[in-house]
C-alpha cells in the first residue's frame, strides 16, 4: 500500500509542488505526504531541488545591457539592408540573393556547356567530306546522244585535263 | 502599481499596431521587453553566448518581418516570441549537437551580486550554477527546453505546451523526467551545496 502511495506521490510531485494539480488529486497527494513516511521525504527533497533550479535557472545567461544593445544595433541594420536588396532584385523576381548567384552560376555552367558544343558542330560542318560522284558513272551518263550516232573514244576522253584511258587501263570495253 | 494582465494585454497589442503603423518607437518597446528574456532561454538553451545573441537577433528579425501576421486570439506575443526562438535553437543544436562546449564561455559576464554577500557566498552560487548547467547539457534537448521554461522562465504547463508544440501532459512528463534526471545527476553535489548556501546565508 506503501508503494502504491509512493508511486502516486512521485508522479504527481511537481505539479503539486507547483501548485498546478486539480484539488481532488492535491488533497490525495497531501494525505500521504502525511501518512507515508517515504512520500513525505520524497516531497521535502522534491521541493528543495525545485527552489533551487528556480534560485539558479533565472540568473544563468543573464545579459549585460551592452551585449543587448549592440544586437539591437545589428538588428535595425539587418532590417534595413534587406529591402534595398529587395528592391535591386525585384525585376527578376528572384526571393534573394542566393537564388540570384546560383541562376548565375547555372548559365555559366549551360554556357560552358553549349559554346564547345555549337563550335565544334560548325567545325564540323566546314571541314566533312562530300561524298565523291563515281567519275566513271558520270561519264558512262553523260552523253545525250545516242551510242551509235558518237561512240564513245575512250582513247581521248579526259577529265580536268587528264586522260582518262589510264583510269580504265582494266576495265572492260563497253559493248556496243 | 501592479498593472493587470488584461491591461498589459491591451498595453502589448497598442505597441504592436504602433509597429504595424511604422512607428520604430514600437519595434523598440517590443526588443526592450522581451530582449532579455529571450537571450535567457537562447542561452540557457545553448549554453554559448555568441550563439545566443545570433539566434536573438533571428527571431526579432523574423518577427518583426512577420508581425502582421501575429495573432493575439492564438497566443500572447510572448509565447509567439518564444516559440520563434526554440525553433531556432531546435535548428542550431542539431547542426552541432552539443560535440564541444566552451565551460568557461558559461560565466563570461559577470551577474551582479549584491554588495553584502560575501565571496564564498558568490563562490558557491557559482558553483552550484556551474554544476546546473554542466547537468542540463547532460539532458536531451526537449527535456531541457521544459525544464528551462518551467524553472528558468517561470512559464505554466499550458505556455510550454504552445511554446514545445505539444500536448499539455507531454509537457508535464517532460518537466517530471527532467526533474528527475536533474536531481539524479546532482544528487552528490546539489544536496551538499544547498546546505553550504543556507550556512553562509
Amino acid at each position: 500500500m506503501f508503494r502504491f502511495k509512493y508511486r502516486y506521490c512521485k508522479v504527481l510531485m511537481a505539479r503539486y509542488v507547483s501548485g498546478d494539480l486539480p484539488l481532488a488529486a492535491r488533497r490525495r497527494v497531501a494525505r500521504y505526504i502525511d501518512e507515508c513516511e517515504d512520500c513525505y521525504r520524497e516531497y521535502m527533497r522534491h521541493r528543495e531541488f525545485t527552489q533551487e533550479l528556480e534560485r539558479n535557472l533565472p540568473t544563468l545567461g543573464r545579459p549585460a545591457s551592452a551585449q543587448l544593445n549592440q544586437v539591437w544595433e545589428r538588428l535595425q541594420d539587418d532590417l534595413q539592408a534587406p529591402a534595398q536588396e529587395r528592391a535591386w532584385l525585384r525585376g527578376y523576381g528572384a526571393s534573394g540573393s542566393l537564388h540570384f548567384s546560383y541562376s548565375l552560376v547555372l548559365a555559366a555552367i549551360a554556357l560552358a556547356l553549349l559554346v564547345p558544343l555549337m563550335l565544334g558542330y560548325q567545325a564540323a560542318m566546314f571541314t566533312a567530306d562530300l561524298p565523291r560522284v563515281p567519275q566513271y558513272a558520270a561519264i558512262v551518263s553523260t552523253p545525250n546522244t545516242s551510242l551509235a550516232a558518237s561512240p564513245l573514244n575512250i582513247s581521248t576522253a579526259a577529265i580536268g585535263g587528264e586522260p582518262l584511258s589510264p583510269m580504265l587501263h582494266n576495265t572492260p570495253a563497253p559493248r556496243l | 502599481m501592479s498593472r493587470t494582465p488584461r491591461s498589459k494585454q491591451t498595453e502589448i497589442e497598442a505597441v504592436i499596431q504602433r509597429a504595424l503603423a511604422g512607428d520604430q518607437s514600437g519595434y523598440a518597446d517590443i526588443y526592450a521587453q522581451y530582449a532579455a528574456s529571450l537571450y535567457r532561454l537562447c542561452y540557457s538553451l545553448l549554453l554559448n553566448e555568441q550563439d545566443a545573441e545570433d539566434i536573438l537577433q533571428e527571431s526579432f528579425l523574423y518577427a518583426f518581418k512577420n508581425l502582421h501576421r501575429y495573432d493575439a486570439a492564438k497566443a500572447s506575443l510572448k509565447t509567439w516570441l518564444y516559440t520563434i526562438a526554440v525553433s531556432r535553437c531546435r535548428n542550431t543544436y542539431r547542426r552541432k549537437r552539443f560535440v564541444t562546449v566552451d565551460i568557461s564561455q558559461w560565466f563570461g559576464f559577470e551577474i551582479k551580486s549584491a554588495a553584502a554577500e560575501a565571496p564564498e557566498a558568490a563562490a558557491i552560487r557559482r558553483d552550484a550554477k556551474e554544476s546546473i548547467a554542466k547537468a542540463l547539457l547532460e539532458l536531451t534537448p526537449r527535456l531541457r527546453e521544459a525544464i528551462v521554461l518551467r524553472y528558468g522562465q517561470g512559464m505554466t504547463y499550458r505556455e510550454i505546451s504552445e511554446v514545445m508544440g505539444c500536448p499539455q501532459k507531454t509537457a508535464e512528463s517532460r518537466v517530471r523526467l527532467g526533474h528527475q534526471r536533474l536531481r539524479k545527476s546532482l544528487q552528490p553535489v546539489g544536496l551538499g551545496l544547498l546546505e553550504e548556501l543556507l550556512r553562509v546565508h
